[in-house]
């Protein structure tokens, strides 16, 4: 049970508070506050996950910089509570197109609202967002417009449960255009050793994410392969599991929208191959007071190996269009800043420690930040364009008598690569099953990004 | 042209800026009365513009409930929107603004029954979130008829709305719980999360309200949404554990004991399957809590390890921790379980520093469970993997993590000798980089342990730690440098001297010749060293030491000369504690070598020092496990530590054996009573157990009491009965101290209240003797008064000989001459008797009444003065809105107490009709008081004086029933005509489903429930019309009852008609029939109140469904 949910902005001020089994003083969000700034590295993302409090305990999501905070005063199942503010964080993108303070205090009625419906005596009412839309109409520009001309607006809260055996969608979509997209991300964990050359951890954790605009009841049967197999599966509930289980198939009625159909995770790594090799070397001179620092970032990947939509034949309806021709459309929508790189939001973090008080590194792509506090080097590499190999050289300067501190640094590397798979994954095929029988456009995109992409020196 | 088009935009984004509301923060300088002016506007927009900067003042976390009249008043506004934020508001700030707030329930109960679902739910929700007790009732009365609605929207709503009235006021459980076994009987999927969610808050332990569903449940899991999925998951483990026996208990063998698993116990595992595959982490994690605790090792391992690896990939921190906290109780209960996915919990340098700690807990378990079958030791490759990877660690400039990792290295040799080789590599080498000297004293601690441990590691470590420490000596490997480092590895040398000591020696000689160049510390550990070389000599040569297998080979006199020389060197050090230990270890060593007291020097030196006791790294995790065995994993009670919330249930151990598989067997429609008595007076010992607060009752109350059960029935007979004795049951358990069901601990007032109409005979034997007396006189008296005489006589034959004719035709029940007797026969006598000297007699018609007295004053608060109440059915002289109430005084003290009087307090009214001029010891004495209660049940004060002081002072809160005032004056005319006035608005109905009566004794059945009625609630009976208008209407029979509701208002000399009627129905089925009962009155807040005063008298007639 939820007691009382709190919305902070990044310097702790409550941005909004509802409480949902009588009120929850706002001293506790200040409690809060006060533990996050002690922690440890002074950075919020440090603060004890779960905090005690004299009653109960709160439990907080840190997403863009905003603190969702839910006060607990009962036993609840912890994952329980951080899944619904997720949810509820999923929800406001989903309104409001961005989440951050200023769409939250621009909307808060609206959030408010989102508030008081998704949540009843700290229990999840209604979270489905085909569900919400229906009870509280997103804001709109045109919406805004009527309130202010003082017309009741369009809003009228009936609710046509959709049919209940899918509550997922809502009832009579109509679209004049037909599509479905399809979004493959997948995230790299790598941990490996620079100078052994040995890797300690590949793990490979892929997300399907839909965005479906079709009309009706749409019945969909999908089927998705990789080079390696799928280890780890959890489907969206729209998805029939017998199905699955027995032919691999995904058959489902999508909800309205972006929703994440499935997500795996590709353990068997043999056949894999790191995008993005780093190579480095870091040394460091106890005697002189200083180290010196060298990394280049090599790919390793051909090029943008296009995922495809095989077996045209297969398909009886829709227009196939090919995914070679959505990545390019896909990389502009994605905001990417050249059009021919390959890959970019590359940037490379090395918590050195404290001991290193300042450095001079110069890099052929992007800019080195120091931060001495935490003796931190960010370098933000940003666009690579495609043939090029960035890399970074200069000399640190370490505190004096650190001299015996031989702390071997790690290097963090992120990066996003459109248009690429490490795992080779391919939607084989995407069919809308009868009675539905209408011209659909169905696209499909991948994206590879790094996530815990550790490199030891 | 680029100019234009950016004026454009900048206009855009003005009007944009106009039309966002995030204009309502910043402008802090809002006028109070603007608002106000706004918030009485009639345009909506102005309405919602206010409504707006309301809510934006709350979310300043600024005080806005100044506006608190003013918003009400909007709550009937027709804009959703301005409602919306309205009962938004309201919610806020209802609970300081309570009367206020009870404007507003009006509008909420228009709304509860419109046509738009979402209108009816959102009513039901706010009226059931504003946490005002004064329209409880109301809110109970809109839950019970939202339990049954057509909706499935508004049913969820309806389940929970009573977990918040049960927060507010856990007396209410008790009529809450036939809403809520209605909801947990619903079909629909949608329902039942929440419809659990409910029974969790209300009684978690009342599984008689499960059992019949359990299959269902089980079944429909997967069609749940997740949050109930979670909800189910979490109700479903405690319910599996109290009733079904573990099947890993009974045999050994793993396969076996999957055959011989309770067939439920097995149906709930394979439903729990699917879920595995859930998106939602939440129930992702309750399955495998399920599986952890219900399933055998190899299901889990088979199951629930890829989605728990799944959970520890979560990117927010908060949900890795949970899923942390699992895999460290999963490694120590299923060694093996989480090895081939060792690596995907490796500590990263982008991990936060919470993250860290547990990542590293979990790591050190497996280490400590290296022994286990399956562990990470009879897996050498895996096990040099982990060890490389902490040994990664022991160099980070995390500290903490370097001296954990210490930690988890010094628990792998502790469980896995046989590894010790290359542990004691790996800490050497970790001593010989001196990254800090919290990770190196942490490395020499572990080492030492390993040592003391494993003397067989001593001659193979020792050597290479005496190489890394001379190191450089004509040698190019790094040495040793920390001088905190070199002196431990010193004292480790000293230590265990007899185990290497030729290679001791021989390093003590290098020691000693570099002796000038060390640090401080390292020179008191090489003069140590020395002294224990000296000393272990000389224990060997006496024959007393420890180890008697020092062997020969060096020379005695070349320790001697070792220890003169570095003493010698020190003598004169900079240090004085080096000059000083110099001193004591030349007179000790060297000067009183003859004496005693060097044979005790020597043997002190050479005394093995005890293995630290706090191996910290094991026992804690020992602690950890002991804590969790009845915590759930993946709870919050896990994750904070141990910390255990309001609401924790604790994990019950296995049951005994398994419960019966027929008490989960679906009961169709209702079932048969005794079916349901048996299940009800189970909950009775169940419920019990939630009430306590040890978990270890848990496998010995839970057996269905069968015995008591079947005992039960006899004592009630009749089906409907029996069921009523049940659900006494539920109530009395929370009272209970023992956990069965013995009628002698029945509470004699509760008793009494359920026995309802078979444990009223005591009081009809008594009264028939007076019978035809007193309704003689109590003609006569209404004759006179009444300035009609001919309807008078008209009512009493419409409903005397009705009732004498019923009495006739079913001459087993007992008498239904009660209301009038009752009535008639205490209005004669309050009219016969002087006002002071009113003295009832114990034999008279409300002498049975007089048994339900209540404790107003205890003795312990009025120097033995002990004051119990009795409402009396006596028209008060003082006028019809005042209630009598007689006031019994009993002196429980030692003194007579004199000239005890009685005072009101102010607003309020209260007069007794006498004082007492004295109360002996152990006497009691009764006095009859009028009060005004103003038509509300929320009481009067009054104050007691002994002599002129104040004593005391009691309360008197009176039972609904009694604030009312019996109309006697109404016609059934006139009830007719004040019946067409109030229907609709003013009304409150429900209907309640009552046992039919047996052989159709519809005449009997009527006497019953108009006696039920008028027991509990003090009105006139009007008259009862038998039969419906046609042979094909359904209608049975239709009692009216009236009476007045006296309130301060000026209006009608402040009296409120209140009328009430019952029409039954006869059903379909041949098994029940229905009830319909209306109540009427302007205030309707009271009416809703009466009405549920009515059905709960009609408890003891309803059919259990």
């Amino acid at each position: 049970m939820i007691h009382s949910i709190f919305i902070l902005n990044s310097t702790g001020e409550v941005i909004i508070e509802k409480h949902y089994r009588g009120n929850t003083s706002r001293t506790e969000s200040g409690a809060f506050w006060n533990q996050t700034a002690k922690s440890a590295r002074g950075i919020p993302i440090d603060a004890p996950p779960f905090l005690p409090t004299p009653k109960g305990a709160l439990i907080h999501l840190h997403r863009n910089g905003l603190f969702f905070l839910a006060s607990v005063l009962t036993d609840t199942q912890p994952l329980f509570v951080t899944q619904f503010l997720e949810s509820l964080a999923d929800v406001f993108v989903d309104y409001f197109g961005e989440l951050n303070e200023h769409a939250i205090k621009d909307n808060f009625i609206t959030v408010y609202e989102l508030l008081e419906e998704m949540l009843d005596n700290g229990f999840p009412l209604t979270v489905e967002p085909n569900t919400l839309k229906e009870l509280i109409t997103p804001p709109s520009m045109i919406n805004r417009v009527f309130e202010s001309l003082g017309a009741d607006s369009a809003k009228t809260a009936t609710m046509s449960y959709a049919s209940p055996r899918t509550p997922w969608r809502r009832a009579d979509v109509k679209y004049a255009q037909n599509e479905i997209f399809v979004d493959v991300i997948e995230t790299i964990h790598a941990t490996y050793s620079a100078t052994r050359r040995n890797l300690s951890q590949l793990l490979i954790a892929g997300v399907v994410k839909v965005n479906s605009r079709l009309s009706g009841n749409p019945d969909l049967a999908m089927r998705i392969r990789a080079n390696a197999p799928f280890d780890d599966v959890a489907l969206h509930r729209c998805v029939r599991l017998n199905r699955y289980q027995e032919s691999g198939q995904l058959a489902f009625v999508p909800p309205d929208g972006p929703f994440k159909l499935m997500t795996y995770k590709i353990r068997e790594t043999n056949s894999l191959n790191l995008p993005i090799d780093v190579q480095s070397q870091i040394k460091f001179d106890h005697n002189a007071c200083s180290g010196s620092v060298s990394i280049s970032l090599v790919p390793r990947f051909a090029s943008a190996v296009a995922p495809s939509l095989s077996g045209a034949s297969s398909v009886p309806s829709g227009s196939m269009i090919l995914s070679q021709v959505m990545n390019a459309a896909g990389g502009k929508a994605m905001g990417l800043s050249e059009p021919d790189s390959v890959m970019d939001h590359v940037s490379v973090r090395i918590p050195f420690g404290t001991f290193v008080t300042g450095c001079s590194l110069s890099a052929n792509y992007g800019t080195v930040q120091f931060e001495s506090t935490t003796g931190t080097c960010t370098w933000n590499v940003g666009a690579v364009p495609r043939g090029k190999t960035p890399s970074l050289v200069g000399q640190i300067t370490l505190q004096d008598g650190s001299a015996a501190v031989a702390a071997n640094p790690q290097i963090l590397v992120s990066f996003r690569i459109p248009g690429y798979s490490t795992s080779g994954v391919f939607v084989e095929s995407l069919d809308m099953l009868p009675p539905e029988r209408y011209k659909y456009y169905k696209g499909l995109r991948c994206i590879t990004k790094a996530g815990l992409y550790e490199v030891r020196t | 042209m680029a100019a234009v088009s950016s004026a454009a935009s900048a206009a855009a984004a003005r009007i944009g800026a106009a039309l966002s509301d995030a204009q309502y923060f910043e402008s802090s300088m809002v006028r109070v009365e603007d608002i106000r002016r706004q918030l009485d506007s009639r345009s909506v927009k102005e309405k919602l513009d206010a409504m707006k900067r309301v809510v934006a003042l709350i979310s300043l976390g600024k005080d806005a409930s100044t506006f608190f009249p003013d918003v009400v008043k909007n709550v009937v506004a027709p804009s959703l929107d301005v409602k919306k934020l309205v009962y938004l508001y309201l919610v806020h700030y209802a609970e300081e603004k309570q009367d206020l707030a009870l404007l507003a329930i009006n509008s909420f109960q228009k709304d509860l029954s419109d046509h738009n679902q979402h209108i009816r739910a959102l009513s039901l929700r706010v009226l059931s979130s504003i946490r005002v007790r004064v329209i409880l009732q109301v809110v109970i009365l809109a839950i019970s008829k939202a339990a049954k609605d057509s909706s499935s929207y508004v049913r969820k709503a309806a389940a929970h709305a009573i977990g918040k009235v049960c927060a507010l006021d856990s007396a209410s459980k008790e009529v809450l719980l036939e809403p809520l076994q209605d909801l947990i009987s619903d079909r629909s999927t949608q329902v039942m999360g929440s419809a659990i969610a409910a029974f969790e808050e209300v009684c978690p332990y009342n599984f008689s309200l499960i059992h019949p569903h359990y299959r269902r449940m089980c079944a429909s899991l997967a069609d749940v949404d997740p949050w109930g999925q979670i909800t189910i998951m979490n109700m479903l483990l405690r319910y599996a554990r109290i009733h079904f026996a573990d099947p890993s208990a009974s045999t050994a063998d793993a396969q076996r004991s999957v055959h011989s698993r309770n067939s439920d116990l097995t149906l709930l595992l394979t439903n729990v399957l699917p879920l595995f595959y859930s998106m939602n982490n939440g129930v992702v994690a309750s399955a495998i809590a399920m599986f952890y605790h219900l399933a055998t090792k190899d299901e889990f391992c088979a199951n629930a390890v890829k989605p728990l690896m799944r959970l520890v990939d979560i990117e927010d921190d908060g949900g890795q921790a949970v899923a942390l906290n699992m895999a460290a109780a999963v490694v120590t209960r299923f060694p093996p379980a989480l090895l081939p996915y060792v690596s995907e919990l490796y500590v990263s340098a982008a991990h936060s520093a919470p993250i860290r700690v547990l990542r590293m807990t979990v790591l050190t378990r497996i280490c400590a469970a290296a022994d286990k079958p399956g562990g990470i030791g009879s897996m050498p490759h895996a096990r040099r993997a982990l060890l490389a990877e902490l040994k990664e660690y022991l160099f980070r400039s995390d500290k903490d993590l370097a001296a954990a990792s210490a930690r988890a290295i010094g628990s792998l040799a502790t469980a896995h000798p046989g590894s010790t080789p290359a542990i004691v590599k790996v800490l050497s080498s970790i001593v010989r980089s001196a990254n800090s000297p919290a990770v190196v004293t942490e490395a020499i601690g572990v080492l030492r342990k390993l040592l003391q441990r494993h003397p067989s590691a001593q001659a193979r470590a020792l050597p290479q730690l005496i190489a890394l420490l001379l190191a450089g000596e004509g040698s190019d490997r790094e040495s040793i440098q920390e001088p905190a480092a070199r002196s431990s590895v010193i004292w480790l040398i000293g230590e265990f001297y007899d185990k290497v000591q030729a290679v001791a020696t021989e390093a003590l000689r290098l020691l000693a010749r570099g002796f000038v160049n060390e640090a401080a510390e390292v020179k008191l550990q090489i003069l140590n060293l020395a002294a224990k070389a000296v000393a272990w000599n000389e224990s060997a040569r006496t024959g007393e030491a420890m180890s008697p297998s020092l062997p020969p080979g060096v020379p005695e006199d070349v320790r001697l000369r070792l220890l003169e020389y570095v003493i010698s060197c020190a003598k004169y050090d900079r240090d004085y504690d080096v000059r000083d230990k110099a001193r004591m270890f030349h007179l000790l060593f060297i000067t009183q070598t003859n004496t005693p007291l060097f044979g005790t020097v020597c043997k002190a030196f050479c005394a093995r020092k005890p293995i630290p006791a706090s191996d910290d790294v094991t026992s804690w995790s020992m602690n950890i496990a002991n804590l969790e065995s009845d915590v759930v994993i993946g709870s919050l009670t896990q994750v904070l530590t141990g910390r255990r919330l309001a609401g924790f249930q604790a994990l019950e151990s296995w049951a005994k054996e398994d419960s019966e598989a027929a008490l989960r067997d679906e009961v169709e429609g209702g079932g048969t009573g005794a079916a349901h008595n048996r299940e009800y007076t189970g909950v009775s010992s169940a419920d019990f157990g939630g009430a306590g607060t040890t978990a270890n009752h848990g496998s010995t109350v839970w057996e269905p009491p069968m015995g008591i059960s079947s005992s039960t029935v006899n004592l009630t007979g009749a089906t409907g009965h029996g069921y009523n004795i049940g659900s006494l049951g539920v109530d009395m358990s929370s009272r209970l101290a023992g956990p069965s069901l013995n009628m002698k601990n029945v509470d004699p007032e509760r008793f009494y209240e359920s026995e309802g109409t078979s444990g009223s005979s005591e009081y009809d034997s008594s009264s028939e003797e007076e019978d035809d007396e007193g309704a003689v006189v109590s003609l006569g008296a209404q004759l006179f008064a009444h300035p009609n005489p001919q309807q008078v006589v008209n009512d009493l034959i419409d409903t005397g000989l009705a009732e004498r004719s019923a009495e006739q035709f079913a001459p087993a029940k007992s008498t239904s001459e009660y209301d009038i007797e009752a009535l008639l026969g205490s209005l004669s006598v309050s009219q016969e008797k002087s006002e002071n000297k009113i003295s009832l007699p114990d034999n008279s018609p409300d002498g049975q009444e007089r048994s339900s007295w209540t404790r107003l004053v205890e003795t312990w608060r009025s120097n033995g003065l002990e004051i119990d109440a009795c409402y009396i059915r006596t028209p008060s002289a003082a006028g019809s809105d005042v209630t009598p109430v007689v006031l019994r005084l009993t002196n429980h003290g030692n003194t007579t107490l004199e000239n005890i009087s009685f005072s009101s307090h102010s607003g309020t009214y209260f007069a007794a009709r006498k004082e007492l001029p004295s109360l002996p010891p152990h006497h009691s004495d009764e006095v009859l008081a009028n009060v005004r209660f103003r038509g509300k049940t929320t009481g009067v004060q009054f104050g007691v004086k002994v002599d002129a002081a104040d004593v005391t002072s009691g309360e008197l809160k009176p039972p609904v029933g009694f604030v009312v005032r019996p109309n006697i004056a109404i016609t059934p005319g006139a009830f007719l005509s004040t019946e067409q006035s109030l229907r609709g608005m003013f009304g409150n109905e429900c209907t309640v489903r009552l046992s039919q009566p047996e052989g159709s004794d519809w005449m009997g059945l009527s006497n019953l429930i108009r006696e039920l009625i008028l027991e509990k609630c003090f009105l006139s009976h009007v008259k009862t019309s038998v039969g419906g208008r046609s042979a094909a209407d359904s209608e049975k029979f239709s009692i009216a009852l009236a009476g007045h509701l006296p309130t301060p208002d000026s209006g009608s000399q402040g009296l409120h008609p209140v009328l009430v009627r019952l029409t039954v129905h006869s059903a379909q089925d041949e098994q029940t029939c229905k009830c319909q009962l209306w109540v009427g009155c302007e205030v309707m807040l009271f009416s809703a109140t009466l009405m549920q005063a009515c059905k709960s008298a009609l408890v003891p007639l309803t059919q259990p469904s």
